[in-house]
């Protein structure tokens, strides 16, 4: 069994937001919801300060509490590891985004369809986008889905296939051959906050 | 190292992060519910069926409007029946519509518009009804306890002390309210004295109990250490240590032994008033106070 996940190279990243701008053309998400974001971290005290990018997401976690916590079944797993949101379901409860340790989960408002990113109109490709929006008119929670719709046509998520510093893999972490297996095997990968127990599937490697 | 306490979906920066979905609504949709259900269990206990009623009727419309109000899609509100099996929202629900059939069913003889209703209070089915309503009644006043403690995400949520946290405030905010429907229904002498020890007791409780739950979660992790510092040091010191602990536990305290020595209307009300600030200030206090671990490595 498939179980898709990624690896993000901390070295590599240069913080330049690809994979944010990418994830925003894709999904056309409102102003303020990003599905994929990069992270600033400082260490240090002058003069020995480091800085560090760490773009983060959904980690489509193999043991989500997003899934468990969900009252309606909107929130669901699908058989290769991809958590996803049945937006025709959804009451919009949040309790998944409360639940979720990443905090990778957005609400999306009721008047969502009316926000764009320019002021007093929606651009053409945001409401095309909206039109198809399963949610309808809004007030239900969104999330990143890996591009399921892009891996199903062999394609990588809109985020790994856009990085210019080639600092994210996407692939089967069930595959021992891999090259995210490889990477996480030969460069020690670190799941995020794994005292939560989730399980991620993604992997960050230093 | 010293992380910050961010909004990183404003400000893209790795830090502590404060939960900011589940604020007044669902502070006041659990207040309503666990107050209710708890002047249900004591009412019910002490045989007075209009506290028994009042305590229904808050769970049941109180409660309900601000879970309906909250929801981004409250016309879709029945699909919360799907999932008991993994979720306490669905459980929580399904406790409070057995509540509501099995309390109103064992109460509604009492009252002569319902005498019709063939049940015997005192008979085994009665008895049988009351048990399945008192059972229900428990579940709605702790349910919401583990939808809170459920996840790992919010470390000073995840312990199994908040359901406990939940059911001795809920039984509390129960006895303050029967004890002031019973004093303005001059109820019998005997059983207001029951309702006062309880009252007493219960701060006392609820008092080691918010003692205990702030010095484990202290002790556990940095980031629920960082929550109970916002409670007592930090932002929320003010409404905590004046709200909760001083109006809600301590003037509670003296004005229910005050009560106990002079039964006067207007010590009764502030004993209520003061018991309410604090029951719903520790609600909505501990949801502010829900903060994430940062993402570090």
């Amino acid at each position: 069994m498939v179980r898709w996940g990624m690896t993000i190279d901390l070295k590599r990243c240069v913080g330049c937001n690809a994979c944010t701008a990418a994830c925003k053309a894709k999904n056309q998400t409102p102003p303020g919801v990003f599905f994929t974001r990069v992270l600033i971290h400082e260490d240090g005290e002058y003069p020995n300060v480091s800085r560090i990018f760490i773009p983060v997401q959904c980690n489509h976690c193999s043991e989500p509490p997003c899934v468990r916590v969900c009252p309606t079944g909107a929130s669901e797993q699908r058989d290769d590891g991809i958590v996803i949101v049945d937006q025709t379901k959804c009451i919009g409860c949040r309790a998944c985004y409360v639940a979720c340790p990443y905090n990778n989960r957005f609400y999306l408002d009721r008047n969502f369809i009316e926000e764009g990113y320019f002021p007093d109109v929606v651009t053409p490709p945001e409401k095309l986008k909206r039109e198809e929006f399963p949610g309808g008119k809004g007030g239900v929670v969104a999330k990143c889905d890996f591009c399921y719709d892009r891996i199903e046509e062999g394609r990588d998520p809109a985020c790994v296939r856009t990085c210019p510093a080639d600092a994210r893999k996407f692939g089967d972490l069930e595959d021992p051959e891999s090259e995210v297996q490889k990477l996480i095997r030969q460069r020690h990968g670190k799941q995020p906050i794994p005292e939560a127990g989730t399980d991620p599937s993604i992997f960050y490697l230093e | 190292m010293v992380l910050p306490f961010v909004d990183e979906r404003k400000e893209f920066v790795v830090g502590f992060r404060a939960q900011t979905e589940w604020k007044w609504l669902i502070a006041a949709a659990f207040f309503m519910g666990e107050i209710g259900a708890g002047m249900y269990v004591v009412s019910a206990l002490n045989n007075y069926m209009s506290g028994a009623l009042v305590g229904l009727l808050v769970v049941l419309v109180g409660k309900t409007a601000a879970h309906l109000l909250y929801l981004g899609r409250p016309e879709r509100f029945w699909r919360i029946f799907a999932k008991p099996s993994t979720s306490w929202i669905s459980r929580g629900l399904y406790a409070m519509v057995i509540f509501a059939i099995f309390g109103a069913l064992y109460i509604a003889p009492s009252f002569d518009a319902f005498s019709w209703v063939p049940i015997d209070q005192a008979s085994s089915g009665g008895q049988a009804i009351l048990g399945i309503s008192l059972l229900a009644a428990v579940v709605v006043m702790i349910y919401d306890g583990f939808v809170m403690s459920y996840s790992p995400a919010l470390p000073f949520w995840n312990t199994t002390l908040l359901p406990v946290l939940f059911l001795s405030y809920s039984l509390l905010g129960g006895a303050t309210l029967t004890l002031v429907m019973m004093y303005g229904s001059s109820f019998s002498n005997t059983i207001i004295q029951i309702v006062e020890r309880l009252e007493l007791w219960l701060i006392i409780i609820n008092f080691l109990v918010i003692a205990v739950y702030l010095y484990t979660q202290y002790y556990s992790n940095v980031t629920a250490r960082k929550s109970v510092m916002m409670l007592l040091k930090e932002e929320y010191s003010v409404p905590f240590i004046v709200g909760v602990v001083i109006i809600g536990l301590v003037i509670t305290l003296i004005m229910a032994l005050s009560f106990t020595q002079a039964r006067l209307g207007f010590i009764l009300v502030g004993l209520a008033i003061s018991e309410l600030i604090g029951d719903f200030l520790l609600r909505f206090l501990m949801l502010r106070v829900g903060i994430y671990p940062p993402v570090v490595f």
